[in-house]
């Protein structure tokens, strides 16, 4: 089997993991960028980590590819059993602060970058089960239950972006496995009315408009029932669960850190405060608008220089290449990875078993979410939530998962190719 | 395939996927569009802004001159002693060596620390006001003092200090609401402003305008260097301004002028109007004004009850006294009184008028008297007849017609009007017709209602003394000319005779003025003194000199409050000024002067 694999290897579609590539060498270049700083020398010295974190990711990923799809599905629940595992013990780890890393000798693990990916796997194994019917309420516990467990875990590390990403990805799977869009409404129902129904308290000054919205939300779910006619029971329990969230939201904003709090009510423009959590977001957007249309030229971003972005080397990266890059080079960054997705969404519906195409989907949400996400934020239209963008983005965790999901989406590539051959 | 897995309608869900990544993606095309293209000159602007900081350069205020170009003002820089932020220890450190370098210093270290705390960015301000010597020592010591930072600023200096006082003024901080106000004037935080005398009345000159400096910071305030692309602006110095004082001068009338006494000197050239020296008592330090007050400095100087910040020589009104009785001569002559014959009476040391009686100074009388010795002696009863011919009405018009009763247009800011009580003034304040037809009797000697400013008197007198122009008089040696009114008298003889009389008021036998001339022999003094009537106090004594007689360079009104007659203790402050003014210019009787009207006058050799 080996053999044969390496004899069919030229037939690999590598568009997927060429784009990674150069997109993580733009990243070093990035990175390198935003160590040169006026007054700061230290983060000088970040891209040469980044340089040999690329390394280690592209040689830790590629024997992923040497795996086969089968004792992948195979291996699936146990391994997502031990991420989750990871989860516990990384909350359990003393220390005060956010419990993220795990230490391993002189590098720091992320245990959340590996269950986001060991999810995908074990909700594709659940979903490509042979007659798994996504038909009853019933039928999505499971996957909840899946999701839920380490998006939930990683909420209270706590990363709320981590364990926001979660939600896309499943509802991702869900759709591509065969959900009706009733039953993803039906599944989002109690985040938005947790989104109005909160809204509505938190913010003083429109409390109305978000009551209203509330209301009218809650009056289409009803007609939206009463018109799809689902079973009673499902219909009967989404009714009960938005009620209970619209009566629940005040423990769960209670739970939120106290910076999550003020992110939020700083993005819906409660919280007036320029040189806080604002002042990123308008950092960021001067940063990005001043590059203009050619860019300020690399290394020469003034914002990014004085240091007027934060986080520049991670979350913030796109700024640089708004400023420094300009427009031209945003358009070809993200042409790079509208190639990358649009190779994975090929890849998801020409997969040769419902599990490769379930995983393709899953990895293909996950890189989607964090673009997306990142750059909706960087550019001021989400709150900043805290997602790195892929291969930009200084950080070798994300690196290396980012890595190993590319490999996975060529080894589905590759067996579409060999079966197809055989 | 082996095991079939085509799930239902996947071809349809694969096309869902595709829009919605293709619609997201365009999405974010867009909102880059909208930040880089459409929006980018604005936020270009704004990350611009973000790292330029202005650093505005203050002008030098212009240099203040005497009329041979002595400085009177000008501006001294003074240093200010900085640390750099840094750790606690290190500026505890520095502090400890500069307070042991200045031990009069007393230096509060821990309160400096406190206050360098609330910012890690700015300088941590350690001393004000250091001099010279202080700095040099600073230097020296720079090695142990890392973050010590001197910067200059400049400070109004008054070499002078109380003696140019009212004349300069003094400058201060514009304040928040200055700036805000919307007068057409731009002010800085920090401009100094003049705040009275030359230093408001020219302020817009004498400021000059402000330049600036850019410079790069990054996000935590730090110093990057000069903005690349924007030049420094130079500021422009204001501009220099020659005062027509001639510091001399000035300096001898604030030596001369009594101490402990209030009043006011004037010196000015009567041909032109140029004050020559200006000196109100008591006066006030301009440099500490200037340096800026707390408000309990500041309390203390302006509730003074001696009032030393008013002007006295323009600000403060006096009853004339019998300095007005010239004046009163004038208009008597312009009336044509005396066209055929100079009038005469007897002075039984007082008269009758309806039911009340008016003394004469004299409690004896003056006899008979005719207008010269009248004059001279400064007989009371002479002036009532005289008053009394010319009428209430005629005499305020009269005096009004000589600047009386209105500010002269001297360029110092705050001059005030004075009062000549005219016919109407007497039926508002009393009612119609509701006083006394004797106001004309005290009116004519200057006493009663009547009010004058120093400044008025000088220019009245400097009328009579340069043969009839009405000058106006001025600081700042400006062509002036066009501003003088030139007198038509109707008797041009009598005025000769009225200048005649006022070289007997000091030279005569029984002058009332002899003081003024006292050990000036090679030219003649004319003047006239005069006694105000003060219902709170001592009268006050008056003054007004000119010399040479004949063709008069400087005139002199001394105003001296609470201190008895005019002519003891004013008189010889103004013969000590001109005595002064002689000794540096030279003052001789002129060749081609009237030698009937010098051989009136005693001399006195030596």
């Amino acid at each position: 089997m080996p053999t044969r694999t390496k004899a069919l290897g030229g037939k690999v579609d590598l568009g997927p993991f060429f784009a990674s590539l150069v997109l993580s060498l733009i990243g070093v270049l990035l990175i390198y960028s935003s160590g040169k700083l006026e007054f700061s020398e230290a983060y000088q010295n970040l891209y040469k980590k980044q340089i040999l974190w690329l390394i280690i990711a592209l040689i830790v990923s590629y024997p992923v590819m040497k795996v086969s799809i089968k004792s992948l599905s195979g291996l699936s629940y146990f391994l997502y059993t031990a991420s989750v595992m990871l989860l516990v013990i990384v909350l359990a780890l003393p220390g005060s602060g956010p419990h993220r890393w795990i230490r391993l000798g002189s590098i720091q693990i992320q245990p959340s970058e590996i269950a986001k990916l060991l999810t995908i796997l074990a909700l594709a194994r659940y979903l490509g089960r042979k007659r798994q019917r996504l038909e009853r309420l019933t039928d999505f516990l499971l996957p909840l239950i899946i999701a839920g467990v380490p998006a939930f875990l990683i909420l209270i590390e706590p990363d709320l972006g981590t364990a926001f990403v979660f939600i896309p990805i499943l509802f991702a799977m869900l759709f591509w496995s065969g959900a009706r869009p009733l039953y993803l409404l039906f599944l989002a129902s109690p985040l938005l009315s947790l989104t109005f129904s909160s809204l509505s308290l938190i913010a003083h000054s429109h409390a109305i408009i978000y009551t209203i919205l509330f209301a009218l939300f809650f009056i289409l779910l009803v007609i939206v029932i009463l018109l799809r006619k689902p079973y009673f029971f499902d219909a009967l329990i989404i009714i009960a669960m938005n009620i209970a969230v619209g009566l629940l939201y005040k423990p769960l904003w209670n739970h939120l850190e106290a910076y999550q709090k003020k992110r939020l009510l700083a993005f819906l423009g409660l919280d007036s405060d320029p040189l806080g959590i604002d002042w990123q977001r308008i950092q960021s957007q001067v940063a990005i608008g001043s590059g203009g249309f050619w860019g300020k030229g690399f290394l020469e971003g003034t914002q990014k220089k004085l240091a007027f972005l934060p986080e520049q080397h991670t979350d913030f990266i796109f700024s640089i290449v708004g400023e420094e890059m300009g427009f031209i080079g945003v358009f070809i960054i993200l042409l790079l990875y509208y190639f990358l997705l649009s190779r994975s969404l090929y890849i998801a519906r020409t997969a040769p078993t419902p599990f490769s195409s379930s995983v393709s989907m899953g990895i293909a949400a996950l890189i989607f979410t964090h673009v997306f996400v990142n750059i909706t934020m960087v550019t001021g239209y989400l709150p900043v939530i805290g997602l790195p963008v892929p291969f930009l983005s200084y950080g070798g965790s994300s690196l290396v998962m980012f890595f190993v999901a590319i490999w996975l989406l060529e080894r589905m590539s590759l067996e579409k190719t060999h079966i197809w051959l055989r | 395939m082996r095991r079939r897995y085509e799930i239902e309608g996947l071809d349809q869900r694969a096309r869902v996927a595709y829009i919605i990544l293709s619609v997201a993606f365009l999405f974010l095309v867009l909102v880059f569009m909208r930040f880089q293209l459409m929006r980018s000159g604005e936020l270009r602007l704004k990350s611009d802004e973000n790292r330029l900081r202005v650093f505005p350069l203050m002008p030098p205020r212009g240099i203040l001159l005497d009329r041979s170009g002595r400085i009177l003002a000008d501006n001294r820089p003074f240093y200010s002693v900085s640390l750099r932020p840094g750790k606690r220890e290190i500026l505890k450190r520095q502090l400890s060596i500069i307070a042991r370098v200045f031990p009069e210093s007393h230096l509060e270290i821990e309160r400096i620390l406190s206050e360098g705390r609330l910012s890690s960015l700015h300088p941590v301000r350690v001393l004000e006001r250091v001099s010279n010597e202080a700095i040099a020592v600073l230097e020296e010591h720079r090695n142990m003092l890392p973050g010590l930072k001197i910067q200059s600023e400049p400070l109004r200096h008054y070499p002078h200090g109380e003696a140019l006082a009212h004349v300069l003024g003094y400058v201060g901080r514009v304040s928040q609401k200055e700036i805000n106000s919307d007068d057409g004037q731009e002010f800085k935080v920090g401009d100094y402003i003049g705040r009275s005398g030359i230093e408001a009345e020219y302020d817009e000159l004498l400021r000059g305008r402000w330049g600036a400096s850019y410079v790069e910071f990054d996000a935590m305030g730090r110093e990057v260097g000069p903005f690349k692309g924007k030049e420094i602006e130079k500021p422009k110095a204001g501009e220099s301004l020659t005062l027509t004082i001639d510091l001399d001068l000035q300096l001898a009338a604030a030596e001369l002028f009594p101490e402990e006494k209030k009043g006011a000197v004037i010196c000015l050239d009567p041909r032109n109007g140029e004050v020559l020296a200006l000196y109100s008592q008591p006066s006030f330090d301009p440099n500490v004004l200037s340096r800026g007050l707390s408000p309990r400095e500041w309390s203390a100087i302006s509730g003074n009850p001696e009032s030393p910040l008013l002007n006295r020589a323009i600000q403060a009104t006096y009853p004339p006294g019998s300095t007005f009785k010239p004046i009163t001569a004038i208009i008597a002559i312009d009336k044509g009184l005396f066209e055929s014959n100079i009038l005469e009476c007897v002075c039984y040391g007082g008269m009758q008028f309806g039911r009340r009686w008016f003394g004469c100074w004299k409690e004896g009388g003056h006899g008979h008297i005719g207008f010269k010795q009248g004059l001279a002696q400064s007989c009371d009863v002479y002036f009532y007849k005289l008053g009394i011919r010319v009428g209430l009405e005629t005499l305020t018009g009269g005096a009004i017609g000589l600047g009386l009763g209105e500010p002269t247009g001297v360029d110092l800011p705050g001059e005030v009007a004075g009062l000549i009580p005219t016919l109407e003034w007497y039926d508002t304040v009393y009612g119609p017709g509701n006083w006394g037809r004797g106001v004309i009797m005290n009116l004519s000697i200057g006493q009663g209602e009547i009010l004058v400013t120093p400044i008025q008197l000088a220019r009245v007198f400097s009328m009579i003394a340069n043969g009839g122009r009405l000058i106006v008089p001025h600081l700042v040696s400006t062509d002036m000319d066009d501003e003088a009114t030139m007198m038509e008298f109707s008797d041009e003889r009598s005025i000769d005779l009225l200048r005649e009389s006022l070289v007997e008021a000091v030279n005569g036998e029984k002058a009332t003025g002899k003081l003024a001339a006292s050990g000036i022999g090679s030219f003649v003094v004319a003047g006239k003194t005069g006694t105000a009537q003060n219902p709170v106090g001592e009268d006050h004594a008056l003054f007004v000199g000119y010399a040479p007689a004949d063709d008069p360079e400087i005139l002199c009104v001394a105003v001296i409050e609470e201190s008895g007659h005019g002519g003891s203790v004013a008189a010889p402050i103004v013969g000590g000024l001109i005595r002064h003014y002689s000794s540096l210019h030279g003052l001789i009787a002129s060749e081609h002067g009237n030698d009937a009207d010098t051989n009136k006058g005693s001399r006195w050799e030596g």
